[in-house]
């Protein structure tokens, strides 16, 4: 229902927008990840940037829906996987909202491996707000937000206060922004067709449940704002610029893309529409490998295509993809590379080929995390160009 | 610890207060511990911990503080 009634279009080059806004799939893994390490460093404001993302996000998808009523706030944050939402006591002044169920506060536990010590859902208390504000006619950080109760933390449900307060700067997305100069990608694998692809992933119908959760390949999957990780990462790194820290940094959002990358892309290979789709068209890693980028195309990343792949080393490259585009769009030119989910990805689906043996439809339990994640002929991998940059095309290079 | 060599005054200070003396190496092993070193890194604000010779004995005191780091960064 919600998934029709918030059509979400796919755009050339894998490429996925609602209402101007460009939405990518992510797992509990990697929101779990992506959220701690934007979080280590003491002082840096981006708790704040987590909340004024996700408000900025929900308040232009909402703007350009073009809907003002609640209902459609709270059904939105359920099509996307977030959970269930309550918003209906909060007025011009603000109020409270509630949510039942939560992406955020109840579906990180299984990334983090360990109690939190503090509240998780800054998204959701970021959406109140952007959603608040919208509805209120309010800019879109008209409302402060503070999280009173989470489920993460023990809550048997999230509430979240809202404050009108003044605000002198807001936060804005980029739209769908800037796209590349490259206007097909070269197909590098005939078994299947890119279509064919898309038209089977999307056709599984990867929108949010009567729980408003997304579970699906053994993970919890959110179909999210774009611009609310290229935010999150970017200004973190930004941040970091002074610090000399800023290196650890980006290794640290490639381990994020890689965890995301060992559970999502581990949970493609084993689920039933593998089975259905891929497997009879996959004899080898190498075509397991070209099989798994043409579903990761499908998910709004861009299109990935691997022109080089063996058991020694990959070549993949990069066509739109979100994180350089949104990138260029929001700071204009990079010096570096600033692909660094997608790195992480290329890296954890070699892994999981070549030395975990994915193909044969391994437990994916930490134990096997661990084996994997310390082979002592693990793969490393380097962007060696960039669309930020100016490149027609980002490109990872894995190799041992 | 080897004794074939001559200790220094904080080797045995922590021999005789039986406090163990750790390097980075052990802290830290392998690829998952080098992943939790730079959560470390960043949680304390020391990009220098990046640079010390990972096999040396850190300083108790400076142990004590990395520990502590750990056990935040191991939280959810």
């Amino acid at each position: 229902m919600d998934g029709m009634r918030f059509p979400v279009e796919t755009l050339g080059l894998g490429r996925r927008g609602l209402a101007g806004e460009p939405l990518v799939y992510h797992c509990n893994f990697y929101n779990y990840w992506l959220q701690k390490t934007v979080l280590l460093v003491d002082g840096l404001g981006m708790e704040e940037v987590i909340q004024d993302a996700a408000a900025a996000s929900v308040y232009a998808c909402l703007k350009g829906l073009g809907v003002t009523d609640f209902a459609q706030a709270e059904a939105l944050f359920s099509a996307l996987g977030f959970g269930l939402i309550d918003l209906s006591s909060v007025s011009a002044d603000g109020g409270m909202v509630t949510t039942s169920v939560s992406h955020y506060g109840q579906c990180l536990d299984a990334a983090a491996g360990a109690p939190f010590a503090k509240p998780q859902s800054r998204f959701d208390a970021g959406y109140a707000a952007g959603a608040g504000a919208w509805a209120h006619g309010r800019p879109s950080s008209g409302f402060r937000a503070a999280i009173q109760a989470c489920m993460s933390v023990g809550a048997d449900q999230g509430r979240i206060s809202l404050v009108g307060r003044a605000a002198s700067e807001c936060m804005t997305t980029y739209g769908m922004g800037n796209s590349g100069r490259v206007h097909r990608a070269p197909e590098t694998w005939a078994a299947i067709s890119q279509e064919r692809v898309d038209e089977a992933v999307h056709g599984l119908g990867l929108t949010g449940n009567e729980e408003g959760l997304i579970p699906r390949f053994g993970v919890m999957l959110t179909q999210h704002f774009a611009h609310f990780y290229n935010r999150l990462s970017y200004e973190f790194l930004r941040r970091m610029s002074h610090t000399g820290m800023r290196m650890a940094g980006e290794h640290l959002l490639i381990d994020a893309g890689y965890r995301c990358a060992f559970h999502t892309f581990g949970g493609i290979f084993n689920s039933a529409e593998w089975d259905a789709l891929m497997k009879p068209l996959v004899y080898s890693r190498e075509a397991g490998a070209h099989a798994l980028a043409s579903i990761v195309s499908t998910l709004g990343w861009g299109h990935w295509r691997l022109v080089e792949i063996s058991d020694r080393r990959a070549i993949l490259r990069l066509y739109d993809d979100y994180e350089s585009l949104g990138f260029q769009s929001m700071y204009g030119t990079a010096s570096r590379p600033v692909a660094f989910l997608a790195a992480g990805g290329l890296g954890g689906l070699m892994n999981l080929l070549y030395l975990g043996d994915i193909l044969d439809k391994p437990d994916l339990d930490s134990g096997y995390f661990e084996r994997v994640f310390e082979h002592p002929d693990a793969f490393n991998v380097h962007q060696t160009k960039s669309i930020a940059m100016g490149d027609d095309y980002s490109e990872i290079v894995a190799d041992r | 610890m080897s004794l074939d060599r001559v200790l220094s005054v904080d080797e045995v200070v922590c021999l005789a207060l039986r406090i163990s003396m750790a390097s980075l190496n052990q802290i830290f092993p392998g690829n998952l511990g080098r992943l939790k070193l730079l959560r470390v890194v960043l949680k304390l604000g020391m990009p220098e911990l990046k640079h010390m010779n990972p096999n040396q004995s850190l300083d108790p005191m400076l142990e004590r503080r990395i520990r502590q780091a750990l056990n935040e960064v191991e939280q959810g």
